[in-house]
């Protein structure tokens, strides 16, 4: 959250550099090579050159099988997440009907693990779309209109920058309570400063180039300007950070959890589950109880960053 | 010079008021959970109300803060050390002086006393993995940057990745895993008591690994990030094509230009250690920083929590402007007016 969504602001530095030549990866590609592709055409087209980055392949792969898991939980799992199967109590893996094993109090790992995906994979994206929001808001308002406006906006971000944003974390859920809606919002509040910082200076590379005053003697709002003309135009170098950053928040949502912040119990949540097992991980024969979680987690995480890694280097290349 | 300096050294003292007010508005938003909070779980009501009139908890907000700001500043003395209270609170530098944080209902003693030792058990812990960190991504960094797409290149490339895919709980579990349960060499925990069970320096290796391997890949990446680019640089092009040995195209002309970037991104990763090491402190029950204040925030030990914020907030922004300043001493392109 670490940071890291201020770390991660960091490396998307490079791609926002790339955007003083304002044409983005995908315009540049179609337009150039393929000027009459449309629509599914065009995305399928540009799903197509990830086949040429094997990080980018594996990224989408571990990234599928985790959202197939999440989405089809209940036809792949014969136990509810929560329940104990009082006949096997830490029961390691490939025991009888288990094939990950059961934890201290019988429950299944597997349908843990993939319920536990599931809610991963939707409070991570949901937070990740409110960053977004209010990220890109800040940045194109600050960076389009400049002044005061950006003045207040780029104070108020570097503020809440140079916060650990642990501090924040553990304050505003010790204090609102542990629920996947505070989640939300202190992902929200922590990662959209760093958005905005990036969005406003793509921003302020695309204010002056001239289809932004064609728009203008047009006579279009500003709100057109930054939806219409600013926004597509500064989407590649977003998509490359978002993904960074969704595997960040997996991380965020994995530390929170495991150091209690997260979902209530008995809710499976993989940072709980971890802490959970992570008292037994000396207990000869009961560490997979923490390493079968901690595994997955670092699995998605590692599914967004070679898929992040994959994207920047088809539009450093182009 | 001197007014950049002076500006960002306001700057600072305006992020620290805010970022306190800010935990002080989060912690105190129910004036009278403060005065439960205070008092503990056994509190009757009267107690309550008590310590509820004698704190001025109906006060607004603002001048709770500015009392808080003045017991800071030693020109109030700390309320909750007041004996009519019977709270027991008792701090033997007096209830009025220059840095009094406050009393903490967690640990039951003063802040200061808490805090400071908490704090340099912590630094003793970063300071070691930074020291490792540093030099070690500084090397691999440059070695694979030099040579864009080697098999050094691509194999530090795809560890780096990995490796910061891996939260620090999770790569504490798997070390404990291998070295505590199966190889049985180190402890499980560092709790740097027992030192003769375990050594001092045997408590401490499994928490450094783990922040070293969470940000060495971080680190290294941007160091090579940067070596790249400037190996791409004419001048570079013209050492190697006047004929210089590679070595000294490398240490004389290509080092001193890429190592600038990644010094104020060595500096602004400080932040970001504080996170790992709450998690890490957390795992492995150090007595430092992180774990005091996760256990002072998960308690409700509202004088603790404030206080630890604005030190972790200053820790933050004061070593953001050493590497501005630094950044500047380092890099002669730049000249702030």
């Amino acid at each position: 959250m670490t940071e890291n969504t201020n770390e991660h602001a960091d490396v998307t530095e490079t791609p926002v550099q790339q955007v003083a030549n304002p044409t983005s990866v995908g315009d540049t590609v179609t337009s150039a090579e393929q000027p009459d592709r449309q629509g599914l055409a065009k995305l399928f087209y540009n799903l197509g050159l990830l086949r040429e980055s094997p990080a980018a392949i594996i990224g989408i792969i571990i990234l599928g099988f985790w959202v197939f898991v999440a989405v089809f939980a209940e036809l792949l799992t014969g136990y509810g997440p929560n329940e104990q199967d009082y006949t096997a109590f830490a029961q390691g893996p490939l025991s009888a009907g288990h094939w990950l094993g059961t934890d201290i109090l019988g429950r299944d790992i597997w349908s843990r693990l993939a319920y536990g995906a599931r809610a991963t994979l939707i409070i991570a994206p949901t937070a990740m779309a409110c960053a977004y929001f209010l990220g890109i808001l800040m940045g194109m308002l600050a960076g389009y209109y400049g002044g005061w406006i950006d003045n207040v906006i780029s104070r108020v971000s570097d503020i809440i920058l140079s916060f650990p944003l642990i501090i924040l974390f553990i304050v505003i859920i010790s204090v609102f309570g542990a629920s996947a809606l505070n989640i939300i919002i202190a992902v929200t509040l922590a990662a959209s400063p760093g958005i905005g910082r990036i969005v406003r200076g793509l921003t302020l590379d695309l204010r002056n180039l001239e289809y932004v005053s064609a728009a203008q003697i047009r006579g279009e709002s500003g709100l057109y300007i930054m939806i219409v003309e600013l926004l597509p135009n500064a989407r590649g170098p977003l998509i490359v950070d978002a993904c960074l950053r969704m595997g960040y928040t997996v991380i965020t949502i994995g530390i929170l959890g495991f150091l209690g912040l997260g979902l209530p119990p008995p809710d499976p949540d993989w940072g709980g589950m971890v802490s959970d097992g992570s008292v037994m991980v000396t207990v000869p024969g009961m560490a997979y109880m923490a390493i079968i979680p901690a595994i997955a987690i670092s699995s998605l995480v590692i599914g967004f960053n070679l898929l992040a890694d994959g994207l920047r280097e088809i539009s450093v290349r182009d | 010079m001197a007014v950049f300096v002076l500006k960002r050294l306001l700057m600072m003292a305006l992020t620290m008021l805010v970022a306190s007010f800010l935990v002080f508005s989060l912690m105190e938003f129910t004036p009278g959970n403060v005065a439960s909070k205070t008092l503990g779980p056994y509190a009757t009501q009267a107690q309550k109300d008590i310590l509820y009139e004698k704190l001025q908890l109906g006060d607004p907000l603002f001048v709770r803060y500015g009392r808080w700001l003045g017991v800071l500043a030693g020109g109030i003395p700390d309320p909750l050390q007041d004996p009519e209270l019977g709270l027991d609170f008792e701090d033997p530098r007096g209830d009025q002086y220059f840095g009094n944080f406050g009393y903490s209902s967690k640990y039951k003693l003063p802040v200061n006393d808490v805090l400071w030792p908490r704090l340099g058990n912590t630094l003793i812990l970063a300071g070691i993995a930074f020291g490792i960190i540093v030099p070690l991504s500084l090397v691999f960094g440059v070695l694979s940057g030099m040579r864009e797409g080697s098999l050094l290149d691509r194999s530090l490339s795809y560890t780096g990745i990995t490796l910061t895919s891996i939260p620090e709980f999770a790569s504490a579990v798997f070390l404990i895993a291998i070295f505590v349960l199966s190889l049985g060499w180190l402890p499980g925990t560092a709790n740097m008591q027992n030192f003769e069970d375990w050594s001092w320096a045997s408590q401490m290796i499994l928490p450094v690994m783990v922040l070293v391997l969470y940000d060495f890949g971080y680190v290294a990446r941007m160091v090579r990030g940067s070596m790249v680019e400037v190996m791409t640089r004419p001048y570079i092009r013209t050492a190697i094509l006047k004929g210089l040995p590679y070595k000294t195209v490398i240490m004389k002309h290509a080092l001193r230009n890429a190592l600038i970037a990644p010094f104020t991104v060595i500096l602004l990763q400080i932040p970001f250690l504080i996170t790992g090491v709450v998690v890490t402190e957390t795992v492995f029950s150090y007595p430092g920083f992180g774990k005091m204040l996760l256990e002072s925030a998960s308690f409700g030990d509202i004088t603790m929590v404030e206080a630890a914020t604005l030190v972790a907030v200053f820790i933050a922004v004061s070593t953001q402007l050493l590497g501005d300043i630094g950044y500047m001493y380092i890099n002669p392109r730049i000249r702030f007016t």
